[in-house]
């Protein structure tokens, strides 16, 4: 049986990691994938974004980052067991803030379990926000880390941004990681014949410890709802809020439509979808615990309609 | 009149004489030690029992009506001195648990108001209550309880005053400054929400403070009838001119409720202390003691806390001494 | 709902935590419960007076401990 072949998708919040996922999917049907989805919350949203069939089966392990000892065992478990299952190609999706310093160490110990290395672990790709990078990369270690521990770096979302800033960005990337290959791509489009190529050339970095820990772990909250929310008032409550979080994403029904929610920075975006069993929207938090204040008043201020709390 | 009220209902000496017959019924003489430490255990047990219940009832009652939220707004009202004069008031009504007063030390630093009305709050809180004002009426007399919270009240407003004077703000540490000067409030309360509360203080402090009360009795009753008074005298009394000294050291390491200080401190007084050094025991065990500084070493730097410790050290030896040369005036 | 306890390593904090979770296990809720005791945490979220109860990010009960029964009853008219 030929080994699987492994990449490992990074990237902040919100950069479009989904996005290009589903785009490879699309791509590469009739091809046997695996999928492991990694979430900081205990509700995973994303999963409700890839849907399973004969060819695509996924995994989703939450609450933490993959590379962080609250789960990296649970992570190297399911890489072992996931190696024996014939897929040609095995897909992580890390999580938003997850720093993939200490990848090598993952992959020793999976080899240690099967006795042999069974994967070909064929690379790390890092995706950019080109409108957001530079900001986030400046606030954050693991957002720089994941800059610096890949092969490819998918600058995304150009068409957001002007060529002067896309310039910026990439002699930013070029900084933290001068072997990478860049790529520039709109709504995470990318060529997946480049997956197809030996990009072990683009990743020197070396194995380091990650900064992913139990006190780095973000605060997540989220919110429960069954009734249709006025889209106004979701609105109104997302500008209040959205200053106070990295991320914020879900589904909810909005004046009666079923919808995804999106939110980056400040920008938020809203994509009609198909009508699910529940309405929920995950936030991760940048002032730590004191967001479900934040969140608590600006509820009752905009929609105060009947609304499940969950950490 | 005021004698009688002072005797009989706030000291309860008939339960005293109560507790003897009781006693003497069961066939103990209560003129020996044994007899004698029995039942002044009994009766100082019931007694302190009973009035705590009592006030802390009716205090927690009027706390009801001063949530650190309106105590910051009341205090955000006045300036200068008065400010400082308010802010001590304000500390006697204050909860019971230390665990509040740093956070609220926070929430008043970070509304805006000035280092030196937060810390004249601060120095009031531990040291004078109107619970042990009445406590103390019951066993020193009115005109010593009177003046103890006087002299309490003057010490929070000078070290607060003196600490605005040297402009620490700087000493404050960097994530109070910078903290949201956003408050939480509770909704007001309602006449039962009152009640319920001081029910609930009542029966949590009574349990908490318990332990402290049944070991500060037992102590006073051992030194009643079995530490000889020219010890006493020669420690505590006028056999010891540093006496004053001598109970704030032994205070400090101490944290001890302000209840289960009061037998001992009256225990000693009748062997012969001194009134100042018992009363300076008594503030040095409230107010400087080690766990509140650690708790205080979070919200604020070594250099104010060394103040703040200094100016209330210096106070209560001041007041101790005060109160040692008026003696005979209180109690004479 | 999320369930946050306040307060700072003092005792009765302590007991207003195990009385919480007395009171979600009675009414066998599926609420959650925090303890809070970082003082940066709470003074960010704007309390003054511990040990204290936040039901999701409201403030409930402050300056005491509270008994099982009346946690109980917040609880209840939180859910409402």
């Amino acid at each position: 049986m030929p080994k699987t072949k492994l990449f490992i998708l990074t990237g902040f919040l919100g950069s479009g990691k989904t996005t290009m996922l589903l785009k490879l999917l699309d791509a590469m049907k009739g091809h046997k994938i695996g999928i492991i989805q990694n979430e900081f919350g205990k509700i995973s949203i994303d999963g409700d974004i890839i849907r399973e069939n004969e060819d695509v089966k996924m995994v989703e392990i939450s609450r933490g980052s993959i590379f962080c000892t609250c789960l990296k065992l649970n992570f190297v478990q399911t890489l072992a067991e996931m190696s024996g299952m014939g897929f040609e190609y095995l897909f992580v999706e890390s999580s938003g803030m997850g720093d993939p310093s200490n990848l090598e160490e993952i992959m020793n110990a999976v080899a240690a379990i099967k006795g042999t290395q069974p994967y070909d672990l064929r690379g790390t790709i890092c995706l950019i926000d080109a409108v957001d990078f530079l900001r986030d990369a400046a606030e954050l270690e693991s957002v720089r880390r994941q800059v610096i521990h890949c092969n490819i770096a998918l600058v995304n979302k150009c068409d957001l941004v002007d060529r002067a800033k896309l310039d910026e960005v990439i002699a930013e990337v070029r900084k933290l990681n001068d072997s990478c290959l860049v790529v520039e791509s709109v709504m995470g489009a990318m060529d997946p014949a480049i997956l197809e190529q030996d990009l072990s050339g683009y990743n020197w970095a070396p194995f380091e410890e990650t900064t992913n820990s139990a006190e780095t772990r973000p605060k997540t909250f989220s919110l429960e709802f069954t009734e249709s929310i006025p889209k106004a008032g979701m609105d109104a409550f997302l500008r209040d809020v959205l200053a106070d979080c990295f991320r914020i994403k879900g589904f909810a029904l909005l004046d009666g439509a079923w919808t995804q929610v999106d939110v980056v920075g400040d920008r938020i975006d809203y994509k009609s979808c198909d009508p699910l069993e529940k309405a929920q929207l995950v936030f991760i938090s940048r002032t730590g615990i004191q967001l479900i204040r934040t969140l608590s008043e600006a509820w009752e201020k905009n929609i105060s309609l009947p609304v499940k709390f969950r950490n | 009149m005021w004698t009688f009220f002072q005797n009989e209902v706030l000291g309860m000496k008939w339960l005293d004489r109560l507790v003897g017959r009781i006693l003497e019924s069961f066939g103990l003489d209560t003129a020996t030690r044994l007899g004698g430490s029995l039942r002044f255990f009994c009766y100082d047990v019931i007694k302190i029992f009973v009035l705590l219940s009592v006030l802390i009832f009716l205090i927690s009652y009027i706390q009801s009506y001063f949530p650190p939220e309106r105590s910051k707004r009341i205090l955000g009202r006045f300036h200068g001195l008065g400010a400082n004069c308010i802010a001590a008031l304000l500390g006697t009504v204050t909860p019971f648990c230390s665990c509040s007063s740093i956070p609220l030390f926070i929430g008043f630093t970070s509304a805006g108001l000035p280092l030196g009305v937060t810390f004249s709050f601060l120095i009031s809180s531990p040291m004078v209550d109107l619970g042990s004002l009445i406590l103390l009426m019951s066993i020193f007399g009115g005109r010593v309880a009177i003046v103890y919270v006087l002299l309490g009240l003057v010490i929070a407003v000078i070290g607060g005053s003196v600490i605005e004077r040297l402009h620490l703000e700087e000493s404050v540490e960097d994530f109070i400054r910078s903290a949201p000067a956003i408050e939480t409030a509770l909704d007001v309360p309602d006449q039962r929400e009152r009640l319920e509360y001081a029910l609930e203080q009542l029966l949590s402090t009574v349990r908490k403070v318990a332990p402290y009360i049944f070991l500060g009795v037992g102590i006073g009753a051992f030194i009643h009838n079995w530490i000889p008074e020219d010890l006493i005298v020669r420690l505590l009394g006028s056999g010891n001119p540093l006496g004053v000294f001598v109970a704030v050291l032994v205070g400090i390491p101490m944290y001890a409720d302000i209840f289960g200080c009061i037998p001992i401190a009256e225990a000693l007084l009748s062997k012969g202390a001194l009134l100042g050094v018992v009363l300076a025991f008594m503030m040095a065990v409230t107010t400087l003691s080690l766990p509140s500084m650690v708790m205080l070493r979070k919200a604020v730097k070594p250099k104010l806390l060394g103040v703040f410790f200094g100016i209330c050290t210096a106070g209560i030896i001041l007041v101790g001494y005060c109160f040692n040369l008026i003696q005979p005036l209180l109690l004479g | 709902m999320i369930i946050q306890v306040l307060g700072m390593g003092c005792e009765g904090c302590n007991t207003l935590y195990e009385n919480t979770l007395a009171a979600v296990a009675e009414l066998a809720s599926d609420a959650s419960v925090e303890k809070v005791e970082d003082l940066v945490d709470i003074v960010r979220l704007g309390v003054m007076s511990a040990p204290a109860i936040m039901i999701d990010g409201k403030l409930v009960h402050a300056g005491s401990v509270a008994p099982v029964k009346k946690i109980k009853k917040l609880i209840e008219k939180a859910q409402r």
